[in-house]
């Protein structure tokens, strides 16, 4: 099972099609200026607590469909000289969003899933699960998961013992294109502009949560393709602000927004976790909850040129940068 | 004055005869208001085998099921009407005979989407109700559980996800030994059991090794379920041409404070529920029947 995954979209899906069948289910829901006035996978169930499904064993069996697939086919050369491109793809990488509302937890009719008040992570008690598969069912998600052999259900526990020490957790701490940032986000009357999370998600509004009309303010927020031609598609999945998003990020690429550039800087430069951070004209700066420098990183990344000839080996090097 | 006498001592003997009854003829009150009889053998009875000739000497009683829809997720349609159920009992034990249809026998829950077929008897003390939400914080109940799964896990060996993927195989888990796909529990030494976590913890329904298939629990209310620390339950199913036949059993008395303590010549009350796996049945997704009163010879 994978507590992380990363599916292309829109082809790609872990389990199968998990977003389509809960949106068909859901059924077409109304936005209005920006306020969801639709209902929610809470309000639309009759003999269940939340509508939802459980996956077939086939659902699970193909991780990678859809990888790299684009939306249509390619019909021209170069469609990706201009921004959005009208052939598209994107990866999506997921963990368990450890809801504000989780459905698994409102789901599980012995309270065998929690939500630690120290930090927000949401656990099924591996001692107190029978394997009813309610969590399953009711994860719109579906990143609540039934292991075959200890026949009860598991999720993603985002690595809380690592959590405890200051750290962060595996998944977000080994990406190799650094597009991770973890923290701690207060709600909104309470947004810290000196925590990187607040003033990405609160402040500047450039990330963005996974289809909160389900209704479980989900806490892993999205920074929007810019390539995307689609909006419709965007808006469906990362709500009705993705345009503005996508308007705040381009400004990053123009220079106008350094300090959404230094907090994007510091994605995936420590292992410490960042509560406060401060952009100087120079660097990224990123302090722990005790206010200790964990992590210093250039905005502009220094480019050192070093001679042809390396008088010392008597040789010509073959790369200089 | 004499009159008075006379009618003092007519009440006084009808008191004695009142109270003598309430102690002398208890169990015929009991016997009265129970719709269930256990029939009481001298001999050893039949306590894991379904198929015992010992059964016929049982009286049958019929009891009727319907839909669970007190407490989310519901079941509002049952998948059997009734149920035939059994009681034989001798001096030190108790053992029930429960006979459904079902036509399909689901006995591994070893796939995401796979549900296997389970029975149960819930005892709760005599002379207290029990609630059909499993009991409350004031009365809770006995649940004594049989698993279709628990049993083939021991005629047939525990039921790995080879059993449900034969050609199933993986290069490496950490620190399990012998060769791929690797078997729980031989290949899984202490080192490789701490990532298979619901079995490292103690969870019951983890453990690759079972002594019984019947599971005993107590509760206080919907959700409340707690295996006991104490198993003394055996059991034995056996499904034959579309049919259950399954034995649950258990002492009389235990030592086990956790059990309801049972005596000849008393009442409890019981109920029944049934699972049906090709139905996605589980928790709270069952068949259930009204409360019934079992009376024990």
């Amino acid at each position: 099972m994978w507590w992380n995954n990363v599916e292309t979209k829109p082809w790609g899906y872990y389990p199968l099609a998990w977003d389509i069948n809960i949106l068909s289910k859901l059924g077409p829901q109304v936005w209005e200026n920006g306020v969801y006035k639709g209902k929610t996978i809470f309000e639309v169930a009759l003999s269940e607590r939340y509508i939802g499904y459980l996956p077939s064993e086939q659902d699970w069996a193909s991780p990678n469909i859809g990888e790299d697939e684009t939306s249509s086919f390619l019909d021209e050369q170069n469609f990706f000289q201009i921004i959005p491109h009208h052939v598209w793809n994107f990866y999506l990488a997921r963990i368990c969003n450890h809801c504000t509302y989780p459905a698994c937890l409102a789901a599980c009719p012995r309270l065998s899933i929690y939500k630690r008040p120290e930090d927000g992570i949401v656990l099924i008690d591996q001692q107190r699960c029978r394997g009813y598969r309610e969590c399953v069912r009711a994860c719109p998600y579906k990143k609540a998961m039934y292991n075959n052999v200890t026949r009860i259900s598991e999720k993603c526990i985002f690595c809380y013992p690592a959590i405890e020490r200051g750290e962060w957790p595996r998944c977000m701490r080994n990406c190799i294109g650094k597009i991770r940032m973890v923290g701690f986000v207060n709600i909104p009357e309470k947004a810290d502009s000196e925590n990187p999370i607040d003033f990405l998600v609160h402040i500047k509004k450039v990330a963005l949560p996974l289809y909160p009309q389900f209704g479980l303010e989900p806490n892993v927020y999205y920074i929007p393709p810019i390539h995307v031609s689609n909006i419709r598609y965007l808006q469906q999945m990362f709500g009705p602000n993705v345009q503005n998003a996508i308007e705040v990020y381009k400004k990053v690429r123009l220079g106008e927004e350094p300090e959404v550039k230094g907090a994007l800087l510091l994605n995936v430069s420590t292992d410490r976790l960042i509560t406060k951070f401060k952009v100087t004209d120079k660097d990224a700066i990123g302090f722990d909850e005790k206010g200790h420098e964990v992590v210093r990183v250039a905005l502009k990344e220094p480019t050192i040129v070093r001679p042809e000839f390396d008088p010392a080996l008597g040789v010509y090097r073959h790369n200089v940068t | 004055m004499r009159v008075l006498k006379k009618i003092a001592v007519v009440v006084v003997i009808l008191v004695g005869i009142v109270v003598a009854s309430l102690f002398y003829i208890g169990s015929g009150v009991e016997a009265q208001q129970a719709d269930l009889s256990s029939t009481y053998l001298k001999e050893n009875i039949p306590l894991t085998d379904p198929l015992s000739e010992r059964w016929e000497k049982a009286a049958a009683f019929n009891i009727g099921f319907g839909g669970q829809t007190v407490v989310k997720p519901f079941k509002p349609t049952p998948s059997i009407s009734s149920m035939t159920v059994k009681i034989l009992n001798n001096d030190t034990h108790i053992s029930f005979l429960l006979t459904w249809s079902d036509s399909t026998k689901n006995t591994r829950a070893v796939k995401a989407d796979e549900f296997r077929d389970a029975v149960a008897i819930l005892i709760a003390e005599p002379r207290k109700e029990a609630l059909l939400v499993m009991g409350t914080v004031d009365s809770p109940v006995n649940i004594l559980h049989w698993k279709a799964d628990w049993q083939a896990d021991m005629d047939e060996g525990f039921q790995d996800l080879v059993s449900a993927y034969p050609n199933f195989w993986i290069d490496v888990y950490p620190s399990a030994v012998g060769k791929p796909p690797y078997s729980v529990p031989e290949d899984f030494p202490d080192a490789a059991k701490l990532y298979v976590v619901g079995w490292q913890v103690g969870n019951p329904l983890s453990q690759p090794l079972k002594v019984t298939p019947v599971e005993e629990s107590n509760a206080k209310g919907f959700g409340s379920l707690a295996t006991q620390s104490h198993q003394d339950s055996l059991g034995r199913g056996v499904w034959k041409d579309g049919v259950w036949m399954v034995v649950i059993s258990r002492s009389l008395s235990t030592d086990d404070e956790e059990d309801v303590q049972m005596k000849r010549g008393s009442a409890y009350t019981v109920a029944f529920a049934v699972w049906d796996g090709a139905s996605g049945d589980v928790g709270g997704r069952k068949s259930v029947s009204t409360l019934h009163r079992v009376y024990i010879p």
